[in-house]
């Protein structure tokens, strides 16, 4: 149930992006696509795809560095820029090799996944970092991209224990798994949530 | 390692909480160390503009002293000198002097009307109508540009200060013309509405881009005056199209004094 809610939000979310399309800044109109990618791929992996477990693994990675690659954009500091794109190269290099040389591609990539996620939380601590020390601040609750980082930080730092843990919780128990994706719903609910508001957000602001 | 199912939902329910509780001190932290950081900006901010205001005000309390004194000495020295050289002329009969005898006169008049139009005093126990009216007689007399005055409606007096600084703001803007448009005609309109006195005055001069033009004192003083007796003040102007200041004086926020 929870998990058709969540889909439902990142519907909404997309919708919302989808017809402010024209409103956004470059990197919100590529942030929106990926939304609409994202709810293709989750569509596809719920309702088409079994077993889904090699789509998400692929999809996962992209969407790290997609990720990373936007806080590269948004990020000013040169060095940041350039950690950014050693944690992109970083990223492609363990997502990979986790898929060709250890986990494959068969099997839930949580080594790899662990590593993303530490990598956006990383991101948006360096994003906050910029918003603070901005010498002209705005109200951070007026800045859409505040809204999008909030979001992605408690997602991938709150699944990190359910996701990192997942082979083994599946290996000891299926059941427990599944109960506790409850978790990971109710974080996306959350996340997709917060990205619509920075959406909105953003469109209201530039009126 | 963990065997035990409820050790695993323990660990993973217990961890996400957590990371859940960290970032949202973390956000927390974020968003209220921004809140207090552009109070303490708009706090300094105000700061700067009272310290600026204080200073502007204390530039025209200044500006308003030395033109008091400028004109006492104009009216109590050259006016006490140029006096009695009318009593010299006066005691010489000669004909020919009878045009000098006027031509001191007329000076005697002038200076006069200079050295009230200068001084405070001059212009407080006097409507405003009458005071703008005596100050565009005397540039009539320029001879660089045409002045003309109309004024319509019922006239009404303003609280003393309040028509102070509407002359001051009148007298700005006139030297203002005077030194910069270089203007041909002048037009200065008073408009008296129920509870609303309106000063229009326009030229025909050089003009400028409103937002572009650096604010030195004359301008900043005009709208600091028109700030402090809560005038509306509008000035339209475009290069080669002349300029029109409006002044505008809701009655029902200052005393009125009857006519």
């Amino acid at each position: 149930m929870l998990s058709k809610i969540y889909l439902i939000t990142l519907l909404i979310s997309s919708l919302i992006s989808i017809y402010n399309y024209n409103k956004l800044t470059t990197y919100l109109k590529a942030f929106s696509i990926f939304l609409v990618v994202t709810l293709v791929v989750e569509c596809a992996g719920y309702f088409l795809i079994k077993p889904n477990i090699w789509l998400f693994n692929i999809f996962t990675a992209l969407e790290f560095v997609f990720y990373l690659v936007l806080f590269r954009q948004i990020l000013t500091s040169t060095s940041k820029k350039k950690a950014v794109n050693l944690l992109i190269a970083s990223t492609i290099i363990a997502s990979l090799g986790n898929m060709i040389f250890f986990q494959g591609l068969f099997k839930f990539n949580n080594y790899s996944y662990s590593y993303g996620c530490m990598l956006v939380c990383i991101c948006v601590m360096m994003y906050f970092l910029q918003l603070l020390h901005h010498t002209n601040p705005q109200p951070l609750t007026r800045i859409p991209m505040f809204w999008v980082s909030t979001g992605l930080l408690i997602y991938y730092a709150c699944n990190f224990f359910y996701m990192g843990l997942l082979n083994y919780i599946i290996g000891v128990s299926m059941e427990i798994a599944k109960e506790l994706f409850i978790i990971i719903s109710v974080l996306n609910i959350a996340m997709y949530s917060l990205f619509s508001v920075g959406i909105v957000c953003s469109t209201t602001r530039r009126r | 390692m963990l065997n035990n199912p409820s050790e695993i939902v323990l660990v993973v329910i217990g961890g996400t909480l957590i990371m859940f509780l960290l970032v949202g001190t973390i956000v927390f932290f974020v968003l209220s160390y921004q809140k207090r950081y552009l109070k303490h900006k708009n706090e300094l901010k105000a700061l700067e503009q009272a310290y600026n205001q204080e200073l502007l005000k204390s530039e025209l309390e200044i500006k308003e002293q030395t033109m008091n004194n400028i004109a006492s000495e104009i009216h109590d020295h050259i006016g006490q000198l140029l006096s009695v050289i009318k009593l010299n002329l006066a005691m010489n009969p000669a004909p020919g002097l009878t045009e000098t005898k006027e031509l001191v006169t007329q000076v005697i008049k002038d200076v006069r009307g200079l050295a009230h139009s200068m001084h405070s005093d001059g212009i407080s126990n006097k409507p405003i109508l009458q005071v703008i009216e005596t100050e565009i007689n005397r540039l009539k007399k320029l001879p660089q540009s045409k002045v003309t005055f109309s004024s319509f409606g019922e006239s009404f007096s303003l609280a003393s200060q309040t028509e102070t600084f509407l002359f001051r703001i009148f007298q700005e803007c006139m030297n203002n013309i005077l030194k910069h448009a270089h203007a041909k005609n002048i037009s200065v309109e008073l408009n008296y509405n129920i509870s609303l006195l309106t000063i229009k005055i326009t030229d025909d001069g050089n003009g400028f881009v409103v937002n572009e033009v650096e604010e030195g004192l004359g301008l900043r003083s005009i709208r600091y005056r028109a700030k402090l007796i809560g005038a509306q003040l509008s000035i339209e102007s475009s290069p080669g199209s002349g300029t029109c200041t409006t002044i505008k004086v809701n009655t029902d926020n200052q005393p009125i004094h009857g006519n």
